[in-house]
């Protein structure tokens, strides 16, 4: 019976070194976070998505993920809605999380959207927060509503004057079209009630 | 009997372990190759990877799809010592497809669709003391047998020194383009991040370094097809439409004469009947069609129809006939029922409607001496008065025939002159 409690404890302590030789080295968590700018044209006044995913392709789950954007200043930038400050409880191995954050530039510049950053513990029984930079959108133009406006916008006053300035050059041709239409149809009803 | 199944139990579990050891072994010639093929199997792990030992040992960089663990083969490692890039092994890479989103995880081989833009984040952790700078991201197309030869080379993404402190993990997204005409085949993708340490020597690391299938992905609607579609079926709609018209077109003269004399008949049917009445039209047996039956001749006025009634040689000339035409009005339109009469009368309206059929009438009588036929029973006063104008009438064709000698022409000019005191009394009277 001893013998076989050693053979037993010998075997259980061989399935957990070899667990944990095939396994990673780290084996926890790893966050891969991907910040994107939804908008095709970033026009001054009018509102800017700017979309978080968060993937998680580590073997555990990731335990208080925090995401933090500072990188929009205040007065360059209105938040419009969405949190610059968020925050999950766990995020499950193999699942994505996404935030938008929407925000509207309050001038006309070149802006260099840096990275923002995630805080989370790599497992449960990790002790500290790791640190993890998301991607970067690069260098963002925020354009005039002016020069929007010119390529988007309805034109309907545009169109309107250019109705009216047209207008004479249709109407005077048909008038007179229809004035001689009226009087020769006259004439031939006339002629050929008197022919009848 | 349990310690025997005990022991059968230790020794597979020692097989396992033996195995496991010697894929780790088989991987771990050098440091960094450890740590990269560390690399790939976290990135493995990354990819929810099974642990089992898929024959890895004898994968030496081969490159054999869905194994991520494999070691940079011979040319790979010559290639790099040339130019003296390699990984870290303070760095830590792995590896995620965003576009096609779950490409390369378990159970999925690695297929990316030709003609699209396939998009990949790379996660990087600093295990180092030191800050990392990460450069660049950079792809390629090589031969999947031989890992050193490159097909295709993708555009370089700049990250512009982008800072890892020790400790700190960072991503980073690649996308590159597949070119739709790509074949269905298989090549061995490589992405790699280029970064520097902080004394500035620069690395660069294989993110995925595995073989990729294409395929050409379906297209739900295809505009092109559909649009030739079209074209084809409006093609055989005008070959359609222009048999029909050649057919219209020459069918015999026959069944158009029967359509038009068809049409002829029911719309001028009251007008015939209306004129029957009057006696004056001829009878075209053809029913108002020409002998050929191929156009209309009511339209035509009679007297250009009338070949028989047509004046001889000894016409007038066109000014005496015209002012002829002046004092007899409606010569023109005999034969043709009350519209030319009505016409006639609102051309010169002072006359009576008696006096220009009377006029008419003698101008018909005149017409008819000239050419030598016509009604015999006329009564008297119109023979007159036909006389008279029919005087005038040779009067004036004297003149114009005249010129022969100047004696004939003074004879003329006398003649004439004694005609004009006829000439003012009819007008006098009318």
């Amino acid at each position: 019976a001893m013998s076989q409690l050693t053979a037993c404890a010998f075997l259980i302590g061989l399935v957990i070194f070899t667990c944990g030789a095939a396994a990673d080295s780290d084996g926890g968590a790893q966050l891969i976070g991907v910040k994107s700018i939804a908008n095709n044209l970033i026009v001054k006044g009018m509102d800017v998505t700017v979309q978080y995913d968060i993937y998680n392709v580590g073997d555990k789950a990731a335990m208080n993920v925090q995401l933090e954007e500072d990188g929009f200043p205040i007065d360059y930038f209105a938040v419009r809605s969405g949190f610059q400050h968020v925050r999950w409880t766990r995020l499950p191995p193999g699942a994505n999380v996404s935030h938008t954050l929407i925000l509207t530039p309050l001038q006309t510049f070149v802006f260099n959207a840096s990275h923002a950053v995630m805080r989370y513990k790599v497992s449960d029984e990790a002790t500290g927060s790791t640190v993890g930079y998301t991607t970067s959108p690069g260098e963002i133009a925020v354009i005039e509503t002016a020069d929007y406006d010119r390529q988007f916008s309805a034109h309907a006053m545009d169109w309107l004057t250019f109705g009216m300035m047209t207008t004479p050059s249709i109407i005077i041709p048909f008038l007179l079209w229809y004035a001689s239409v009226r009087k020769y149809s006259n004439l031939a009803s006339h002629s050929s009630r008197k022919n009848n | 009997m349990r310690v025997f199944a005990v022991s059968v139990l230790l020794l597979a579990l020692l097989a396992f372990h033996a195995v496991l050891a010697q894929e780790s072994a088989a991987g771990g010639a050098s440091p960094e190759d450890q740590l990269e093929e560390e690399g790939n199997v976290e990135s493995e792990g990354a990819e929810r990877a099974e642990k089992v030992p898929t024959g890895s040992a004898a994968d030496s960089g081969a490159g054999e799809p869905g194994m991520a663990s494999d070691t940079p083969s011979a040319e790979q490692q010559d290639e790099m010592t040339k130019l003296q890039l390699g990984p870290s092994d303070k760095v830590q890479l792995s590896h995620l497809f965003l576009y096609p989103a779950g490409a390369g995880q378990v159970g999925r081989s690695l297929d990316l669709p030709t003609g699209k833009t396939i998009r990949v984040a790379m996660h990087m952790r600093n295990k180092g003391d030191s800050t990392f700078h990460v450069d660049l991201a950079t792809a390629a197309f090589r031969y999947p047998m031989d890992m050193s030869y490159v097909i295709q080379n993708f555009s370089t993404v700049r990250y512009h020194g982008q800072d890892v402190e020790p400790g700190r993990e960072a991503s980073f997204v690649y996308q590159f383009n597949t070119d739709p005409q790509l074949a269905a085949r298989s090549f061995g993708l490589t992405v790699q991040l280029g970064y520097r340490d902080a004394e500035g020597k620069n690395y660069l690391h294989s993110a995925i370094n595995q073989t990729v299938s294409l395929f050409e992905p379906d297209e739900g609607f295809d505009g092109e097809t559909f649009f030739m579609y079209i074209f084809l079926i409006v093609l055989a709609a005008l070959a359609c439409a222009g048999i029909w018209y050649l057919l219209k077109t020459y069918t015999p003269a026959k069944k158009l004469a029967a359509k038009s004399r068809h049409a002829v008949k029911s719309s001028k049917a009251a007008a015939l009947s209306a004129d029957s009445a009057d006696g004056s039209a001829p009878n075209n047996n053809n029913g108002g069609l020409s002998p050929g039956g191929n156009y209309n001749l009511e339209w035509i006025p009679q007297q250009h129809l009338d070949i028989k009634n047509r004046r001889a040689k000894t016409a007038q000339s066109p000014r005496q006939r015209k002012t002829h035409a002046v004092a007899h009005v409606g010569t023109v339109m005999i034969h043709v029922p009350d519209a030319a009469v009505a016409h006639s009368t609102m051309l010169r309206p002072e006359r009576s409607h008696s006096s220009a059929v009377a006029k008419q009438e003698g101008c018909v009588s005149s017409r008819m001496q000239a050419g030598g036929q016509g009604p015999d029973a006329e009564p008297v006063d119109r023979i007159a008065e036909a006389s008279q104008t029919s005087h005038k009438e040779d009067s004036r064709s004297a003149i114009a025939n005249s010129g022969q000698s100047g004696q004939q022409t003074l004879l003329a000019l006398a003649a004439w002159l004694l005609t004009l005191p006829g000439m003012s009394a009819e007008q006098m009277a009318a």
